[in-house]
């Protein structure tokens, strides 16, 4: 099955309280906790999947995402205050 | 977890396209997405650079210019110390070890959206910056010995600034390679560049193995950086067919 990426992808915003719920062997990316974009108050961060294959933490509840996004929705919401900051300062 | 996949299109070994500088047979028949929200692939230890250099990319912005989250192409993953932002089709803003230079190009060799470009930028012996679009010069030359650092394709440091398009065929040299720039440009298709001795050289694509954990790109150059990304999904998602032509 050909894939478009991003478009294929749906983006769940989580908040950070289940990110000990959040399965990192399910295909999700990012696959490491490390690699996590948050938003900038720290309290929600994102993950995505091919939309064919939600992960079973969604699936079953133990994870109910904030909000389940397309990759325009997602991009918008990326753009604003809350996880957007203007350019940072230098930080060697 | 999705099986190992090694994408290889061996230097010398693909069909295709014929580049003019490396002699053999050549063709670049993948490239990286980034979906402008997370993706990134990363190196360690970032390049840090003082004297020459020569670095090039092909890229495919689809992105809005401007907007942070969109227009960032390459810097430093730990920081944002350098840079480059597409400002608008005419301006490019060059960050390097924390000064920022605007770039203006008057002479109509403007960036365009949705379509493949290469930029090389190059510092000479004596701190002369140039960038060139598409093998012709974009703007004038700025002069600057600040460090050049990299280490991210896609998105610089952790929030906020990244880039939505196509990256491909990424290469690094500690040389001066402006009588190259033709070569490396090659009429708009990517060339061989392995007989300029690339201290870096990232296919984005081809020689990439995605693990079942991360994507491997294998650095074809001689310092042996291999870049990694845990965001760009595996295939067939990832790599793209979409290339250069």
């Amino acid at each position: 099955m050909s894939h478009i990426y991003p478009q294929d992808f749906k983006y769940g915003v989580i908040n950070t309280v289940d990110l000990a719920n959040v399965d990192f062997d399910e295909d999700i990316y990012p696959t490491s906790p490390t690699s996590l974009r948050y938003s900038l108050d720290g309290s929600q961060f994102l993950i995505k999947w091919d939309e064919h294959h939600t992960p079973h933490f969604i699936e079953d509840g133990d994870v109910v995402p904030a909000s389940i996004l397309s990759w325009a929705d997602c991009n918008a919401l990326m753009q604003t205050p809350a996880w957007n900051e203007p350019e940072p300062p230098i930080e060697e | 977890m999705p099986m190992q996949i090694s994408i290889s299109n061996a230097i010398g070994g693909g069909g295709g396209a014929q580049g003019s500088g490396g002699g053999s047979s050549f063709a670049s028949t993948n490239s990286f997405t980034f979906d402008g929200i997370n993706d990134k692939v990363i190196f360690t230890p970032q390049e840090s650079r003082n004297g020459v250099f020569t670095f090039s990319y092909w890229f495919k912005f689809t992105g809005t210019f401007n907007v942070n989250t969109d227009c960032f192409i390459w810097g430093c993953y730990n920081n944002n110390s350098s840079y480059i932002k597409l400002v608008s089709n005419t301006q490019v803003i060059l960050k390097l070890n924390g000064t920022q230079y605007t770039i203006n190009e008057s002479g109509g060799n403007n960036i365009s959206q949705n379509t493949w470009s290469n930029f090389t930028l190059i510092r000479n012996a004596s701190n002369s910056v140039q960038l060139y679009l598409d093998g012709d010069t974009f703007g004038s030359p700025i002069s600057s010995g600040n460090s050049f650092t990299f280490s991210s394709f896609g998105r610089i440091i952790n929030n906020s600034l990244g880039f939505k398009g196509l990256i491909d065929e990424a290469s690094l040299f500690h040389s001066d390679e402006t009588s190259e720039v033709a070569t490396i440009y090659n009429s708009g298709l990517p060339n061989d560049v392995s007989s300029l001795n690339p201290v870096g050289w990232w296919r984005m694509g081809e020689e990439a193995n995605y693990t079942g954990r991360e994507w491997v790109l294998t650095d074809q150059g001689s310092v042996g950086r291999d870049m990694f990304s845990d965001t760009l999904p595996a295939p067939p998602a990832q790599p793209s067919t979409d290339v250069p032509t």
